[in-house]
């Protein structure tokens, strides 16, 4: 009798641990299974001129069961801390992630090192060790600006305007400039370090030139932030920029700038985040190509398709 | 028999022993499993805005996401813009409890709601932080791990009346010289609580410093830069000059009003007060065109509200490890901006980019 009652002891016992053993493999709070981690590292003096692309991107993350990690990069005057966060997040176990342009040439160094981890993003053409890119060639950029702005007018100084630092800018701004020579125009240069942007707008004044042509939104969007700000008027050049955001739209309407050109923020947001959700899984980026470029003068701003690239339709 | 029995017996009862200890074992190494997994997982934060095209709140959004980013503990915000639209932060909240967010952040859009977003996060066993657009007391009390970080209304409308008291002893408010002040009034939304106060207390405040004062008009502009340009576009058609200080509740609000002067060519601007010190905010005041405002001090509100996850994230509990008034509330303080220190904050904002 009391061999039986032991046993019958040890019996129950067994049964409840292997209860507790059931019990434990299942989650307190459950997750939304295979939930990814995404960082996107961007330049903290650029997150208004990501406003648009953050929608595209967050999207995205809800369509494919990702969460983002925004991370601003701050710029000290010499370099910024980009490569200290982009070794970081890789070596902490994020699934992917994405660079803005702005920091890309400054991080193509320790790409490779960070790629071992995790995929790595771009929005541009030709970075090594990452996945894809879809901007629209920096050629064609220059190009469309160029005719924008010989179209009003072929007389007086053209100058060149660009952000030193950035790989991609060169490229546009060196393409431009045999561009305009081969339509009979020497351009003058003019290349501004990150941290001298708010004082663009005086430094143009002083070089009085006739046409100033940047091909880099981060500069485009200073400036027009500038005058928007400053409530100031047309200045006396020409000016055609890049970018569909909100303050270059304002310029546009009220004629401090002449023309823009620009491709869907709001889809290049989704479209990377998209791959970069699709890269951590393993699978095929199904993207090809680039995106449509759109060169937009003030009459096209009261287009409802020209708008959308402004003010994307949420869901 | 008995031998034979007794002899089974004792060959299956260390058997059983053995496979008691490796149960337990495995039962135990499980739960040991389901710790380390804990200690790892990402603190996810929901932040839901009542309208992103607020300057203020915005920027605050931003604050959080930096400082989560400095943090050593892992951490993801995901910012969400309930774009003026109670429906549609409803939505958003609901999500972010489905999703298992550790902890959720939120500026109502109505302020009158938020019982139903605490019973909905309750329900879930998930924090609330109320932050900018404070709940009745009532609803706040409806669980203890609900919070409110916020600044005090009543302050900012007081700091506001004494910026305008500076400007009154330099004599340069009372351009006709009546011994009055007449100002116009560019309130909030209709029913919001800082609204009120900042409304209530920069008049009342104004009269205790001795300065009679005349309302010309009020009207309510919803922190809308766009709309207290409007506003004003009225308000000049009727009064004109008559105006000599614009009393805003809100920073964009007043650059609104200023934007309608500047555009109708008026010689003298009038004074005007707004209440956030945003960068547009500054830069007016360093042109000579905004006369003052009060900062809302977003650092410190988005400090607090990262503290508060923090604390709850480490399991404990903020009311006997914070200072909170009444187990709910952390509240901060306004401070003045006039000309003498505007280029100070100024050259810190550029410091921040």
């Amino acid at each position: 009798m009391k061999k039986g009652k032991k046993g019958l002891f040890q019996s129950i016992l067994l049964v409840l641990l292997g209860l507790l053993v059931l019990l434990s493999m299942v989650p307190f709070q459950p997750r939304e299974p295979e939930t990814l981690e995404i960082s996107v590292l961007f330049l903290q003096r650029d997150s208004g001129l990501w406003d648009n692309i953050r929608l595209g991107m967050e999207q995205a993350a809800a369509d494919q069961g990702a969460e983002l990690r925004f991370l601003s990069v701050s710029y000290d005057g010499e370099e910024t801390d980009g490569a200290q966060l982009l070794l970081r997040e890789a070596a902490d176990g994020t699934d992917a992630v994405i660079i803005a342009p702005a920091i890309e040439q400054e991080l193509e160094p320790i790409l490779e090192e960070a790629s071992a981890n995790c995929p790595i993003l771009t929005f541009s053409q030709g970075m090594d060790h990452t996945l894809l890119d879809f901007s629209p060639g920096g050629e064609e950029v220059s190009r469309m600006l160029i005719n924008m702005a010989l179209e009003d007018g072929r007389e007086g100084t053209f100058l060149l305007l660009s952000e030193s630092g950035t790989g991609l800018d060169d490229q546009r701004v060196i393409f431009a400039e045999s561009y305009l020579r081969q339509q009979g125009i020497e351009p003058v240069r003019l290349s501004v370090r990150q941290n001298e942007s708010r004082r663009l707008a005086r430094t143009l004044e002083t070089m009085d030139p006739d046409c100033v042509i940047c091909p880099e939104a981060g500069l485009t969007y200073a400036l027009c932030q500038h005058w928007m700000k400053e409530q100031e008027s047309a200045p006396d050049y020409r000016f055609y920029g890049m970018g569909v955001t909100e303050p270059a739209a304002r310029c546009l309407e009220s004629g401090v700038i002449r023309g823009l050109v620009g491709w869907s923020d709001y889809a290049s947001g989704y479209l990377i985040c998209e791959s970069a959700a699709l890269a951590a899984r393993g699978k095929e980026i199904e993207w090809e190509g680039e995106l449509p470029l759109y060169a937009i003068g003030k009459e096209e701003l009261d287009e409802r398709s020209y708008q959308k690239l402004f003010f994307p339709v949420l869901p | 028999m008995n031998e034979a029995i007794r002899s089974s017996s004792s060959r299956s009862c260390p058997k059983r022993w053995l496979a008691l200890l490796l149960a337990l074992l495995l039962a135990l190494s499980a739960g040991c499993g389901e710790g380390k997994a804990e200690e790892e997982k990402t603190l996810r934060l929901g932040l839901a805005l009542y309208d992103q095209q607020d300057t203020f709140i915005s920027s605050l959004g931003r604050e959080v996401e930096q400082l989560a980013q400095e943090e050593t503990r892992r951490i993801t915000v995901r910012i969400v813009d309930g774009q003026g639209n109670q429906s549609t932060q409803n939505d958003q909240i609901d999500q972010m409890i489905q999703s298992g967010y550790d902890v959720l952040f939120v500026n109502l859009v109505d302020r009158t709601v938020a019982a139903s977003i605490i019973d909905r996060a309750r329900e879930a066993g998930i924090p609330v932080v109320f932050f900018n657009r404070q709940p009745v007391g009532e609803d706040m009390r409806r669980w203890e791990r609900v919070y409110y970080v916020g600044l005090e209304a009543a302050q900012s409308g007081r700091l506001q009346a004494e910026i305008v008291k500076e400007a009154w002893d330099r004599g340069e408010a009372d351009r006709n010289g009546d011994g009055k002040l007449q100002y116009v009034l560019l309130e909030g939304e209709p029913g919001h609580q800082d609204a009120l106060l900042r409304s209530e207390h920069s008049v009342k405040h104004l009269e205790e410093l001795g300065i009679p004062t005349q309302k010309l008009s009020s009207a309510a502009a919803n922190w809308s830069r766009s709309q207290g340009q409007q506003q004003m576009e009225g308000w000049l058609d009727r009064f004109g000059g008559e105006i000599e200080l614009i009393l805003a509740n809100n920073d964009d609000m007043a650059l609104g009003a200023l934007d309608a002067c500047r555009d109708r060519g008026l010689e003298e601007l009038p004074l005007a007060v707004g209440v956030d010190a945003t960068g547009e905010a500054l830069a007016a005041m360093a042109q000579g065109t905004l006369t003052g405002t009060v900062l809302n001090d977003g650092a410190g509100m988005a400090r607090s509200m990262m503290d508060l996850a923090l604390a709850l994230d480490r399991g404990e509990d903020p009311a006997q490890t914070m200072e909170l008034e009444e187990g709910h509330y952390i509240w901060l303080s306004y401070r003045k901006v006039t000309e003498k220190d505007v280029e100070d904050y100024l050259r810190q904002q550029e410091e921040e980019g």
